[in-house]
């Protein structure tokens, strides 16, 4: 990703993540961003961080507009400066609500700007007390933060730019023995370290940030070297596990390399690979899974389990702008998705599968209700999605017509799994989630948009929208398996 | 090392003249590097004549 950072102060720190980057020196911010020929518009950033000392952000935030205007198809994050001298009051005067005031004309004033977003660094950075700032480094190369404050401002911004271009990682693989709890299952389950009190509760509490993220949309899934019986006879009957089968969509609980394993994980739950996060704590199975799977984000655990909620809680791969029904529901529909594949097998014809699913679908307009979900299909999906386009709520606030569908089936609701962006009689973007292709919903929801709109189809070819691609050239099915409840289009 | 990306360890002679990547930023990265590694804080006055290799050694053992 092509990253720019603008400031008033020095932040070449800030390269911790691994992007293309262009950083403008402190004192020639203003000059990048007002010249038309800069250097910044030579470079063409994706993202632009604004970041401002305390003495600089009245002139920063008075660029903004102009900004915003000056680079519309970029991602620009700005953030209040984070006020690290030591407080000299504490009752608030007139003067220092006025202060706060300004900063909440700061926010209504991003929130007018489609293409800017505010990073908290409060929260990142004031953890770290005084050790944000260190006077010395300031006074000889006007450096505003520490490096720690820096990591921390780089972990948000990281943080960011997955949600705003679509890179949350939608699965969690998890090994078993010392991971979700402490010891092996081969020393017998009496043994294990699993409770709520004393050491055994750091695993309880790591189960339980595990669950949050399951309830906010993210997959679980197990990867372990165990035997699968005495693994699941823990899993089920442990008094301390929170996490039970139930709760996981997929696994692989034997003896084969975990690389192996993690592939045809992804590949059960039609996942890409680049969406897993693999977490174990032995150093040696992290490496191999690096080596043969570069694309999977793997996470050692620190040596004292006593710190695996704040390692879970500092990656920045899992946050939400903001959580949809779907989100919340997503971990159970793949656990149904499980059982449908388990029954789809025992039956010898793919069409008399479909028929006996019993597929109803709606059809909706866009509304309040369904707008971050559109706004989070166009970001989040990859193989079925005709232009690569993304969508942020404002954006599609200004659409002419915009249409999602819902899908159902008996095996459970998976809620909006389709959206179609149509703006000046083009056709935007087409979207479906990859969980309920090849069952005609695909067919279906498109020929009702080229019928009822006739828009001109755009189509643009991306490294991994191979399904899009296959399907517009194949021969569209009229599915007569699926039953339309109603629809608004 | 890390900060002025060197393959090797530097010689007793090496000054910021000798080693092409120490430059004013580098340098100060290396300050702060050698401060979290041997947990001390260098004066502020003393950072900018400690370009030498003999000059960070002389100070930090004043430390």
């Amino acid at each position: 990703m092509r990253v720019a950072v603008l400031s008033t102060y020095t932040i070449d720190g800030i390269k911790k993540y691994h992007h293309e980057w262009y950083i403008s020196k402190y004192s020639e911010w203003e000059k990048q961003l007002l010249e038309p020929q800069s250097d910044l518009v030579k470079f063409d950033p994706e993202v632009i961080l604004l970041s401002s000392d305390y003495d600089g952000f009245d002139l920063v935030f008075h660029h903004m507009d102009s900004m915003s205007k000056k680079f519309p198809n970029s991602r620009i994050f700005i953030h209040s400066p984070y006020k690290i001298e030591p407080r000299l009051f504490s009752l608030l005067t007139d003067e220092k609500l006025e202060s706060i005031t300004h900063l909440s004309s700061f926010y209504y004033r991003v929130r007018n700007c489609s293409n800017v977003d505010v990073l908290n660094v409060q929260d990142a950075i004031s953890h770290l007390g005084s050790n944000a700032f260190d006077p010395r480094y300031f006074y000889l190369a006007k450096m505003y933060y520490t490096q720690d404050a820096l990591d921390a401002l780089a972990d948000q911004l990281q943080t960011a730019i997955n949600i705003r271009f679509g890179k949350r990682k939608k699965c969690l693989v998890l090994d078993l023995d010392n991971t979700l709890w402490g010891g092996l299952v081969a020393d017998g389950i009496e043994n294990l370290k699993l409770s709520d009190d004393g050491v055994g509760k750091a695993f309880y509490d790591f189960q339980k940030h595990i669950k949050q993220l399951a309830e906010s949309g993210v997959i679980l899934a197990i990867c372990s070297k165990n035997d699968e019986e005495q693994a699941f006879e823990v899993i089920e009957k442990h008094p301390y596990m929170l996490l039970r089968k139930e709760d996981f969509a997929a696994w692989r609980i034997n003896w084969q390399d975990k690389h192996q394993n993690i592939t045809e994980i992804a590949n059960e739950l039609n996942i890409g690979r680049d969406s897993l996060v693999f977490i174990d704590d032995s150093e040696f199975e992290i490496n191999s899974v690096k080596a043969v799977c570069p694309y999977v984000e793997c996470v050692l655990l620190p040596d004292d389990p006593a710190y695996y909620v704040q390692k879970l809680c500092s990656l920045p791969f899992f946050e939400a702008f903001e959580l949809t029904d779907e989100d919340k529901q997503r971990n159970e529909m793949y656990v149904q998705e499980r059982s449908r594949n388990e029954e789809r097998e025992s039956f010898e014809d793919y069409r008399a599968f479909l028929d006996e699913l019993g597929i109803d679908v709606v059809i909706y307009g866009m509304d309040r209700m369904n707008i971050n979900r559109i706004s989070q299909l166009t970001e989040r999906t990859n193989q079925f999605n005709f232009t690569g386009r993304k969508f942020t709520v404002k954006e599609l606030e200004e659409k002419d017509s915009v249409y999602c569908i819902s899908y159902c089936d008996r095996f459970g609701n998976q809620g909006i799994i389709g959206a179609a962006v149509v703006h000046g009689g083009v056709l935007e973007n087409f979207v479906m989630s990859c969980r309920v292709l090849g069952r005609g919903v695909e067919d279906l929801f498109y020929s009702m948009i080229c019928d009822k709109l006739n828009p001109e189809i755009e189509f643009i070819e991306t490294k991994k929208n191979k399904a899009a691609q296959d399907f517009i050239v194949r021969e569209r099915e009229r599915p007569e398996w699926i039953t339309i409840i109603s629809s608004e289009l | 090392m890390q900060s002025l990306q060197l393959d090797e360890m530097p010689s007793i002679d090496d000054t910021m003249e000798t080693l092409e990547k120490w430059d004013s930023l580098n340098h100060l990265h290396l300050m702060m590097d050698l401060e979290r590694e041997l947990n001390l804080k260098f004066n502020s006055e003393k950072i900018p004549d400690m370009v030498s290799v003999k000059a960070i050694l002389k100070e930090i053992e004043n430390e």
